[in-house]
């Protein structure tokens, strides 16, 4: 134990945690920005590195980026990463109503619980449940793929049909470009750009932060009174905290248990959790109003899923999204194989790899806390200051994806389409959850009729895609049981 | 609010005076630009970035590497295309961009439009099954494949990528129908699907072999791989076809010829460095370098081969 | 304008879409291989499609049945601030990549600013400069990454 706390307080190890993780708070906190493009900008530092720190260097950037999304989530209503999505539903509102310091509070001790849980998951359990997710194949994720769907029904306030709608329309854009399958190109209308595929950030990003301009240019004379004593960094009091207990722990387990299953990611674990949340928590009846219990549910969840990705990635070799991907290929470059061998041949270096996976997240929650006062004063500018540096941020976040001037247009396109759909009611985070997972429903769809000869029953013939279609049917009619309570409500503003 | 931003703007301005004094002194000699068309972190980007290193030195210029990933990798290499040939911008990339991609969708360039300096990597394909298979050889897979026509699967990282053409070319050689099951994720995602029994076979790359619970039947190399040398090639199993995921460094057409000489020393010189060849024996991809006349001739013979192959599979759009 | 109304155009508007995307897909650049399969490239998009359109006449009903209720609609007091920055947003993102970004950044928060009703000038001319500038400087020295 000792020797592996010394490896971990080498002063270059130490400062790539440290640097890492701030890093990857501040580029999580600038939409568009995001945990890839995090990790390409430390990548070349990694080239002169030794394998543990340039690995617990790019695992700081990953967990710090997907902390760090909540932060503008909460004070602009802009989800600094799509994995803070559901946490804008009642961080913004909860910051609105006069508690920016607090709900960011909440945000940092939520993740903290939810990284660090997920990270003693990761060493307790790794190896074996990463064997367990091999049996899940093209099926069991197209059954995953419609209980995450599940969730576009509990977010679409007021009414479904334009959430499924909404969803649909998500779905579809990501059919844009080249067949999975076949390799045709599809709806490109001879566009080169577009035979790549609509890039998928560049429309969340506009979606989210650009639409929010046009909507808030609408009251901008209407001046924003700030309580500069609430901006302050606060940590809520612990009989809140008792309070919310089950919601939080809950949230660690789907977070990490998303995670683990390859394809998925914090994006859906977030939504998945916030579903949960709204359908069971204790104080339900506040969601979408600033509730604390909703912010634990998202943020908790997407922390979690970082140490639950680590763990296919680690035991395996088999990444589970865009991120891990590349943290697995660097590992390979530094000389370091993951796969089932690594546990066996390195115990150390994995040791020391959980070690500082719990220290990053300590160290995100203190540099969460630190900066919150410099990030509280953007609510202290002028709307219309603000609104041209949202909109500069968006462009040059979209831009930054792929130095490509195409993305900025599609950008544009998103914030002016989520801005039409936002005055027709349309829940965005629908569209945004249709986009995510779409590529992976398509694939995991056609997959399984190729495997089971064109047949749909078939697919649901099968342990494991049966049981997840079994839970999935439970949820939908928990989740519109639950709807059911609420009284419809048409908001012209709706959040997301 | 005024103080709020002095801070800000006083630094601003300060670094901006640092920049403009600095400008002068870091345009002595235009930088190169290695243009990657794949995302930062991908092998294409890892071997670019560590000809780099190297090249950095030999030439005397600053190098900058930009990623353009999208569309395959059609829009970074149309952008190399598209660049003024005046030997200051060239691409990186492995070999599907240039002689694949012109086969399936319009584009603005084709195999022709590049002059290829050099080739500074070639990995290897295996073919594998799970080490639970019952195939031990690749007679016993292509023997059920006769008996079975269409059932067994094959993975691959999407259609008309090199480990599906790779099989459907075995396919034809061998006179087997067997049935592709495309998988976004590379090489991971495939043995994923292979350790699950979702896929019988794959072609993949050497490393993940060693660490995962695998076997390879052949190699779908010229000749054996020191890293497997029990496992025969494809060709001495009586199937003549090689396939090998080569990337090449390229320059628009019309560069002074000078200057590409100058690049295809400097390529020489990256390959040969200790930092470059440390990356080959990590990613266990043997040193098959080589020059500009050589890979210009390899370029278009693949080019040809890819046309025929991508025909067979249906996939051509011209 | 009423909800109902809206609704009705807003499903009117996704229908007139599945039908464009609808006769896309009949194209013969897709008709080659595996047709209402799973080896299709149209087979998916398909499914979507009608599901979008079931779900466009389900809100038709849905309006012509339901509740109704008035939308207040205030277009003298948005028309300016918002309209100026959609003008303003879309001219500056179609011309990005071909302007130089701090000049280009400069003059567009200076104008949204202005349009949006700021106008306290000091401060306005501060920001608009010091933003774009720290901006450049930060994706350019600290983040590589290159603006246009």
């Amino acid at each position: 134990m000792l020797d592996i706390l010394l490896t971990l307080l080498r002063p270059d190890t130490l400062l790539a945690m440290v640097g890492g993780t701030a890093l990857g708070v501040v580029v999580g906190a600038i939409p568009g920005l995001g945990s890839i493009l995090g990790l390409s900008v430390v990548l070349p530092f990694t080239f002169g590195m030794d394998a543990l720190p340039s690995i617990v260097l790019l695992i700081g950037v990953y967990a710090g980026s997907v902390y760090g999304g909540s932060v503008s989530a909460i004070l602009i209503n802009m989800p600094g990463t799509p994995q803070s999505a559901a946490t804008s539903l009642d961080g913004y509102p909860m910051a609105v109503g006069g508690q920016p310091g607090l709900a960011i509070g909440w945000a940092t001790l939520a993740s903290l619980v939810g990284g660090t849980f997920s990270a003693v998951v990761l060493m307790l359990i790794a190896a074996p449940v990463a064997t367990f997710s091999l049996r899940f194949g093209p099926p069991e994720f197209f059954a995953l793929t419609l209980m995450a769907l599940t969730c576009v029904v509990a977010v679409s306030r007021g009414s479904v049909i334009k959430g499924l709608i909404a969803a649909v329309v998500g779905l579809f854009v990501a059919v844009v470009g080249s067949d999975p399958m076949t390799g045709d190109l599809r709806f490109d209308f001879g566009v080169l750009e577009l035979s790549g595929g609509v890039n998928r950030v560049a429309v969340l990003i506009g979606l989210f932060a650009l639409s929010e301009v046009f909507m808030q240019a609408r009251s901008v004379d209407t001046p924003t009174a700030v309580d500069t004593s609430a901006l302050a960094f606060r940590l809520p009091p612990w009989s809140a905290v008792a309070a919310r207990l089950k919601t939080l722990l809950k949230s660690c387990l789907i977070g990490t248990g998303i995670g683990i299953l390859p394809g998925t990611g914090a994006t859906a674990a977030s939504f998945i959790s916030y579903v949960e949340a709204k359908r069971s928590g204790r104080f339900r009846a506040n969601f979408g109003k600033g509730e604390p219990e909703g912010i634990i549910a998202s943020e908790a969840a997407n922390n979690a899923v970082t140490g639950g990705a680590l763990v296919p990635s680690l035991a395996l070799g088999i990444p589970g999204d865009a991120v891990t991907a590349l943290i697995v290929s660097l590992l390979i470059v530094k000389g370091v194989q993951p796969g089932p061998f690594l546990f066996m041949r390195d115990p150390g270096f994995i040791h020391s790899l959980f070690a500082a996976f719990i220290i990053i997240n300590i160290l995100m929650a203190l540099i969460g806390a630190a900066l919150t006062g410099v990030f509280a004063r953007i609510l202290a500018v002028p709307t219309a200051i603000l609104l041209g540096a949202i909109t500069l941020f968006s462009m040059i976040g979209a831009y930054s994806l792929a130095g490509s001037g195409a993305d900025v247009i599609t950008c544009l396109v998103a914030g002016v389409v989520g801005f039409v759909l936002r005055l027709a009611g349309v829940p965005l985070a629908a569209l945004a959850i249709g986009l995510v997972l779409g590529p992976l429903v398509e694939e995991s769809l056609r997959q399984s009729l190729i495997m089971t000869d064109g047949s749909f029953v078939a697919i649901f013939l099968r342990p494991y895609s049966g049981a997840v279609l079994v839970l999935t049917v439970a949820l939908l009619a928990a989740v519109t049981l639950g709807n059911r309570g609420e009284r419809p409500q048409r908001t012209t503003d709706e959040v997301a | 609010m005024a103080r709020l931003f002095a801070r800000p703007v006083m630094r601003a301005l300060a670094a901006l005076g640092l920049a403009v004094s600095l400008a002068p002194a870091a345009h002595a000699a235009d930088p190169l630009t290695l243009i990657v068309p794949w995302g930062a972190g991908g092998s294409s980007d890892v071997y670019a970035r560590t000809l780099a290193l190297s090249m950095e030195k030999t030439l005397g210029t600053d190098i900058v590497i930009l990623n353009r990933p999208g569309a395959a990798g059609t829009l970074g290499t149309t952008e190399v295309a598209r660049a003024k040939p005046d030997g200051n911008t060239v691409g990186v990339s492995a070999l599907a961009p240039f002689t694949m991609q012109p086969h399936l969708r319009h584009l603005a360039y084709d195999v022709s439009s590049f002059d290829y300096i050099c080739k500074p990597y070639s990995s290897p394909m295996a073919l594998v099954v799970s080490d639970d298979s019952d195939f031990k050889t690749l007679d016993d897979v292509i023997g059920y494949a006769k008996a079975h026509p269409g059932e067994l699967k094959y993975g691959s990282p999407g259609p008309g990528s090199l480990p599906h053409l790779a099989m459907v070319e075995l396919g034809q050689k061998a006179g087997v129908e067997w049935t592709h099951l495309p998988t976004q994720g590379g090489d991971t995602g495939n043995v994923r699907n292979l350790l699950g029994h979702h896929i019988d076979m794959v072609p993949i790359q050497i490393v993940p072999i060693a660490s995962n619970p695998i076997r390879p039947l052949a190699v779908f190399t010229d000749e054996r791989l020191a890293d497997l040398p029990d496992v025969p090639t494809v060709k001495e199993l009586g199937y003549d076809m090689a396939h090998v995921i080569w990337g090449a460094m390229f320059a628009p057409k019309g560069v002074d010829p000078a200057r590409l000489a100058q690049l295809e020393d400097a390529c020489a010189a990256a390959v040969a460095s200790d930092e470059y060849q440390s990356l080959l024996e990590t990613v266990k991809v043997p040193d098959l370098y080589t020059g500009m006349d050589e890979t210009n001739s390899f370029a278009v013979e693949e080019s040809d081969k890819f046309k025929r192959l991508l025909a067979a599979a249906g996939m051509t759009q011209q | 304008m009423s909800t109902r109304i809206a609704d009705l155009i807003f499903a009117a508007v996704l229908l007139v879409v599945c039908a464009v995307l609808f006769l896309e897909t009949l194209s013969d650049v897709y008709q080659r291989t595996g047709l209402g399969t799973a080896y299709n490239a149209v087979f998916y998009p398909r499914i979507l499609l009608a599901v979008l359109a079931l779900l466009s006449v389900a809100l038709i009903a849905k309006a012509l049945v339901g509740p109704s209720a008035a939308l207040r609609l205030d277009l003298s007091r948005y028309a300016l601030p918002v309209g100026g920055s959609l003008v303003l947003t879309t001219g500056y993102a179609l011309f990005f990549t071909r302007l130089p970004f701090v000049p280009a950044a400069i003059l567009y928060s200076a104008a949204v600013g202005l349009i949006l009703g700021y106008r306290r000038l000091t401060v306005l001319a501060a920001t608009a400069i010091a933003m774009p500038l720290g901006l450049f400087l930060l994706f350019e020295s600290v983040l590589g990454v290159q603006l246009p």
